[in-house]
């Protein structure tokens, strides 16, 4: 036989399950820290290529590094989730954000041969943005907000000021900048809460 | 007039289900089971009740060596909730009133 739940009772339950429902927002930023050094990674060693060595392979540098760290997400995102057995509505919006992230970074660096590269990485700077911009919106997390929003500014600064800049290494400063700004800082502040939480 | 109190939510079990659900895309029969802290049995007989009432999808998928069941509130499921909370809180105000 069933217990008869009071309505006080009903109002405990329900209040207690939708807070146990509640997304974890350190989950990710193991992510924003794998994805931001590897771009950070790729980038200063294709400028030392650039500056120091003059070498003309100087871009091989990216796919290595995006090949190699593909891999590392991907197991890490394995053991991450073993246990992982919920999906809240943040979860599924983070899916879709990064999905279609991919697809047009794909599209713009197919783009690079015939818009030029120095406009190619200024509007990936503002990609990187626009993605960090958007998750802190979902996850109402500011520093990851106002990341993207920097990097959105030095993007644009960039894409305005693109005459002005006869260097290409100028450029891949700016995306390190983008770079630290919108992933690392944020990536280091979501996993200082979820320390904040675990002690 | 107070008005009725669906049966089908006004029970410890299936209450808990359906708050957890309405905040979650999905969650694994195993995660349910954890989090109401109740017997598989009882779990599975009030997912079916819920299931047939239309309150909830239950999807079968296979995992790496085992079966995956997951649930998820659908739009019938979520329109019931919501009609018993409006309900409940109508109670509870009317219980107020007569405390005055």
């Amino acid at each position: 036989m069933e217990k008869r739940l009071t309505e006080k009772e009903s109002i405990e339950i329900i209040g207690s399950m939708i807070n146990k429902a509640k997304h974890n927002l350190s989950n990710g930023s193991i992510f924003y820290l794998i994805w931001g050094w590897a771009v950070l990674l790729a980038s200063v060693l294709q400028f030392v290529a650039i500056k120091i060595y003059d070498w003309d392979l100087h871009w091989i540098f990216w796919p290595i590094t995006m090949a190699i760290t593909a891999v590392i997400a991907v197991l890490v995102g394995r053991r991450e989730y073993k246990n992982h057995r919920h999906t809240t509505f943040v979860d599924n919006s983070m899916k879709y954000l990064w999905g279609g992230f991919v697809i047009f970074l794909f599209l713009v660096l197919n783009m690079g041969p015939v818009i030029g590269w120095k406009l190619t990485y200024l509007l990936l700077i503002g990609l990187y943005g626009m993605g960090t911009f958007i998750s802190g919106g979902i996850l109402k997390f500011r520093p990851l907000i106002i990341g993207g929003l920097l990097s959105l500014l030095l993007s644009a600064i960039g894409i305005f000021g693109r005459e002005m800049i006869n260097d290409f290494t100028d450029v891949l400063i700016l995306l390190d900048i983008s770079i630290i700004v919108s992933y690392l800082v944020p990536g280091y502040m979501l996993r200082a809460k979820k320390n904040e939480y675990a002690a | 007039m107070l008005p009725e109190l669906d049966p089908l939510l006004h029970s410890q079990l299936r209450l808990q289900i359906i708050s957890l659900l309405i905040g979650l895309d999905s969650a694994e029969f195993n995660y349910i089971l954890e989090t109401t802290g109740a017997t598989r049995g009882n779990v599975s007989v009030q997912l079916n009740k819920l299931k047939e009432a239309g309150y909830i999808k239950v999807k079968k998928s296979f995992g790496e060596s085992y079966p995956i069941t997951t649930c998820s509130i659908t739009a019938k499921g979520i329109k019931a909730f919501e009609d018993y909370v409006k309900a409940i809180n109508i109670y509870l105000g009317s219980a107020k009133n007569k405390e005055e």
